[in-house]
């Protein structure tokens, strides 16, 4: 039963590939919604900006094709929902970039539309990213990678 | 060994309970009224039976996920990520002061 949603940020599947130390939690993450024991959704732009990091940072191209490709069966198999962000959320995200100051700095809007995704289906955000975390954890239905388990 | 407990035995004997499934590796039903509602197995038990019931497509999904390459880069994806949308907002920012 599939019993949490969760909206991923792209750098948590980044995570992965580019093996860095949260790797083990971030394939835990994709582990559990392979059996089926948590939801995971993303905005179709999680696609554009993993394939906009590739191009800049991976050389061998078949690497390339087999990443995505993964991502596809991820889609396709049911593990993965990618939706196209509706009115609602991108008000919620204007909303949520529009919020901050100028000394802490303000939010961007590409984080936001991740973030307002999991406010508006009861889902919970997960990045890596401290920065945004702390700029807009007020709005709740956030947690950073290292809490994947712990606080959840 | 499989053993069937009330809640309230279970309840008062929840750390004993635990540790003969942990080392003895027994299985504890807990019944209300003798009706059976939930049951203590040894972790390992419970990840053989998951494992066991997982479709061909899920564990082929499990296996190329843990097979997927790896690439070492010194950058940090988080800050290359940052960056891209960093500068996809000042283009936007800018846009709005040219107008």
């Amino acid at each position: 039963m599939r019993n949490r949603r969760i909206v991923l940020d792209a750098n948590v599947f980044l995570e992965i590939i580019f093996n860095r130390p949260l790797q083990n939690k971030a394939k835990k993450i994709f582990e559990d919604a392979i059996l089926e024991r948590i939801q995971i959704i993303v905005p179709g732009l999680f696609l554009d900006e993993i394939t906009e990091v590739f191009c800049g940072n991976i050389e061998n191209i078949t690497d390339v094709e087999f990443y995505l490709n993964y991502i596809e069966k991820l889609a396709n198999s049911g593990v993965l929902t990618i939706v196209v962000p509706n009115c609602t959320v991108r008000m919620k995200a204007i909303e949520l970039a529009r919020t901050g100051n100028k000394k802490s700095g303000y939010p961007e809007l590409t984080d936001c539309l991740y973030h307002a995704l999991a406010i508006i289906n009861e889902a919970v955000f997960i990045t890596n990213d401290k920065r945004h975390i702390a700029k807009i954890s007020h709005f709740g239905h956030i947690a950073g990678l290292t809490d994947y388990e712990t606080n959840l | 060994m499989e053993r069937i407990v009330d809640v309230t035995s279970a309840r008062r004997q929840f750390g004993t309970i635990l540790d003969q499934v942990f080392h003895k590796g027994s299985v504890f039903t807990i019944a209300r009224k003798g009706k059976a509602l939930a049951k203590i197995v040894p972790l390992e038990n419970a990840r053989i039976e998951e494992s066991e019931s997982m479709s061909l497509q899920q564990k082929e999904l499990l296996r190329e996920l843990n097979s997927l390459p790896n690439i070492g880069i010194d950058k940090d994806p988080v800050d290359i990520l940052r960056f891209i949308r960093k500068q996809k907002r000042i283009k936007s920012v800018v846009k709005q002061h040219e107008k």
